[in-house]
């Protein structure tokens, strides 16, 4: 930027758009962050008793960027202005990054145990479209970061006022959402995180301290062959004490992950503003975020067979980038209602969408072959397999494989009676699943593209599946496909949609 | 150049029909297919032969008939990647379809275009042909590439395609 710029703004700034520095102790916590990406790898070398060099040079690390982050405490400063924000950073590099508030899409405040201890907290501004926030700061006191976002915010709803008549705000915020102890609980049994969370740490140790892990294993199956062999149990008893000890890891993954939601969940309010949502939630680290309403792309709804038994159903949502993404990289918004009763969340999904269109009334079914088809695939597999494993194992490994089949056809039977797709003025949507339950749907202003693929399977039936494309979408998570309809009315559908999608104005 | 262009395509916005690939993309789909994987098979499978000790003369004309088996069989691919590549453009979208035995027709409409690429290697620039990417903001399907272009359809289909002012709202 040029210095011309930076003394008009000088002059237009009034008394009140002082200067502002991060708060004095967050040198402290941004030595803190780097320090944790070295402590694991320090962890394992204290308890591997290896590379006391390293260590050494750890430490001189250590010491570098302590001076750095304290540098860098002394060169961030920032301005608040009428209509932007000026940050000016850099040790040796500077930089002035000059950022209008309409840009700024969302204003997330994260808190953890640390920062509410000295109360304050770290701030992203959000611009659309980039993935790396405009700006962070690490850290803010708490006053200085909730004036920051009423201020923020409080320009974009004045912004929205004045593009948009027909839209007319509330005044106030409105809780939309709340989970209860009991709803988080239940959230954790249902949705089984610990299971990612071990997964990863047994991945990360395989990786990082093979002999450690190794070795653990090793006394660990040692110790229960020990056990059960001075139990006398026989091959029957081994195996179901084998069995029970499995059934016993199974709970404690699901006690774990219900200590995980509570920690992530505890509190969870969803409340809007105008038209915007802002999710807050955390047990020791709070977390605030905020979306306007537009900016969501697709739905994800599921119900799985724990979701069934609580009556709850779980809404999921893809927002186009721009949205804080936190440590995993993964919008801390994508669990928009973790969980609401089918009746409230029909009724919030129609809020957000602003439309009487959902709950769908009219839902088409598709081809009718579709449960062959959704059979056929896995079933010639598993019958491979099968044969394949009658040559190399006893014939009777391979008529257990043969069990599946039954299972696949029931499980197409089931799949095929649930799905199907809706296609109303403003909506597409498409519901799957068996044993757990999805449905998916987007507006179709949404939609960036379209595409129609018919296999070799899909000819022999006349079939073809038409694949949605959104912006935003999670390359984990399914994609937003309706399956299997008949080739003459995918192609209709195709052409209806792309008539629709050009009608519509680009939805950002 | 523009007032070329207009004068060679204007028949395609009224007859909105599937139009394939230029022909010369045949041989430069099928060239390329036959020497990569030529080069891809005879390099490894000459080096797994010279690594043995014994008779590599025989055995390095087996990798060379190897390589002249597959890149055959790649060229035959390529030619029918090439044959069954049409593309279509009306008012609402471009669309382009490819394959018979994995049949899949992509539809990009033409308010979703974020911005074009158009690019023109050496064996393009040679036979007049091009290369266009259209972005979208799109997640698994957010770049249609499509080589094998007539230069003049290429460069017509990046002008009317680029992206017209919408007014932004933000």
């Amino acid at each position: 930027m040029s210095n011309t710029e930076e003394i008009d703004a000088a002059n237009i700034a009034t008394a009140s758009e002082k200067l502002r520095r991060l708060h004095p102790l967050s040198w402290l916590f941004v030595l803190v962050l780097q320090l944790r990406q070295f402590a694991f790898p320090l962890i394992i070398l204290l308890f591997t008793g290896r590379g006391d060099r390293y260590e050494l040079w750890s430490l001189v690390g250590v010491a570098a960027l302590a001076i750095y982050s304290v540098f860098q405490y002394f060169t961030y400063r920032y301005r608040v202005l009428d209509d932007e924000l000026i940050v000016r950073s850099g040790v040796f590099q500077k930089s002035v990054r000059h950022i209008p508030f309409s840009r700024i899409q969302n204003v997330s405040i994260t808190q953890n145990v640390l920062h509410r201890l000295f109360n304050v907290a770290e701030v992203k501004l959000e611009a659309a479209g980039g993935v790396k926030p405009e700006a962070q700061m690490r850290v803010l006191s708490l006053a200085d970061a909730h004036e920051l976002e009423e201020l923020i915010r409080g320009h974009a709803m004045v912004a929205q006022m004045a593009t948009s008549a027909v839209d007319t705000p509330a005044a106030d915020t409105e809780i939309l959402h709340k989970l209860s102890v009991i709803d988080v609980v239940k959230l954790g049994l249902i949705n089984n995180r610990g299971m990612l969370v071990i997964g990863a740490a047994v991945g990360f140790s395989f990786q990082g301290a093979g002999d450690l892990m190794g070795s653990l294993i090793n006394k660990g199956v040692k110790y229960l062959f020990g056990w059960s062999d001075s139990m006398h149990l026989g091959a029957s008893g081994t195996a179901l004490s084998v069995a029970f000890a499995i059934v016993v890891f199974l709970i404690l993954v699901r006690l774990f992950s219900v200590l995980i939601a509570l920690l992530q969940y505890y509190g969870f309010s969803l409340s809007q503003l105008g038209r915007r949502l802002t999710v807050q939630r955390g047990l020791l680290s709070r977390l605030r975020s905020s979306l306007p309403l537009r900016r969501i792309q697709a739905y994800g709804l599921s119900e799985g067979w724990l979701h069934r038994r609580f009556n709850k159903r779980s809404l999921k949502v893809d927002s186009a980038a721009g949205v804080a993404m936190n440590e995993e990289n993964k919008s801390p918004l994508r669990d928009l209602v973790p969980l609401a009763e089918p009746k409230e969340m029909d009724e919030l999904i129609a809020r957000f969408l602003a439309s009487d269109q959902w709950p769908i009334q009219t839902w088409h079914s598709l081809h009718k072959a579709a449960w062959q088809r959704e059979f056929m695939l896995p079933a010639l597999f598993v019958s491979i397999a099968g044969v394949a494993g009658a040559f190399f194992y006893p014939a009777y490994a391979a008529i257990l494989v043969l069990l599946i089949i039954p299972v696949l056809f029931l499980r197409a039977k089931v799949w095929s009676a649930h799905a199907a797709f809706a296609h109303t003025d403003h909506l597409i949507a498409v519901r799957e699943g068996w044993l757990s339950r999805e449905w998916r749907f987007a507006e179709i202003s949404k939609l960036q593209g379209l595409s129609l693929r018919e296999g070799i399977l899909d000819r022999r039936y006349g079939m073809a599946s038409l694949y949605l494309d959104t912006a935003g979408a999670q390359a984990m998570s399914s994609t937003f496909r309706i399956p299997y309809l008949p080739r003459e009315q995918a192609n209709i559908l195709m052409a209806q949609l792309s008539t629709k999608i050009s009608q519509g104005p680009l939805p950002f | 150049m523009t007032t070329e262009v207009t004068q060679e395509t204007p028949a395609l916005d009224s007859t909105q029909q599937w139009r394939p690939l230029a022909a010369s993309a045949r041989n430069v789909f099928m060239g390329v297919a036959v020497v990569w994987t030529f080069v891809l098979t005879l390099v490894p499978a000459s080096i797994a032969v010279i690594a043995e000790d014994d008779s590599p003369l025989l055995y390095l004309l087996g990798a060379l008939m190897l390589a002249c088996f597959t890149s055959g069989i790649a060229a035959y691919i390529a030619f029918n990647r090439w044959r069954n590549t049409y593309w279509r453009l009306d008012d609402e979208a471009l669309y382009v379809r490819r394959g018979k035995t994995w049949f899949k027709q992509i539809c990009v409409p033409r308010s979703r275009v974020q911005h074009l690429d158009f690019e023109r290697g050496p064996l393009e620039r040679r036979n007049g042909l091009a290369t266009l990417v259209v972005h979208t903001a799109g997640s698994h399907e957010r770049a249609l590439r499509q080589s094998g272009l007539l230069l003049t359809d290429a460069e017509y289909l990046r002008d009317v395609l680029v992206p017209k002012d919408r007014g932004s709202s933000e």
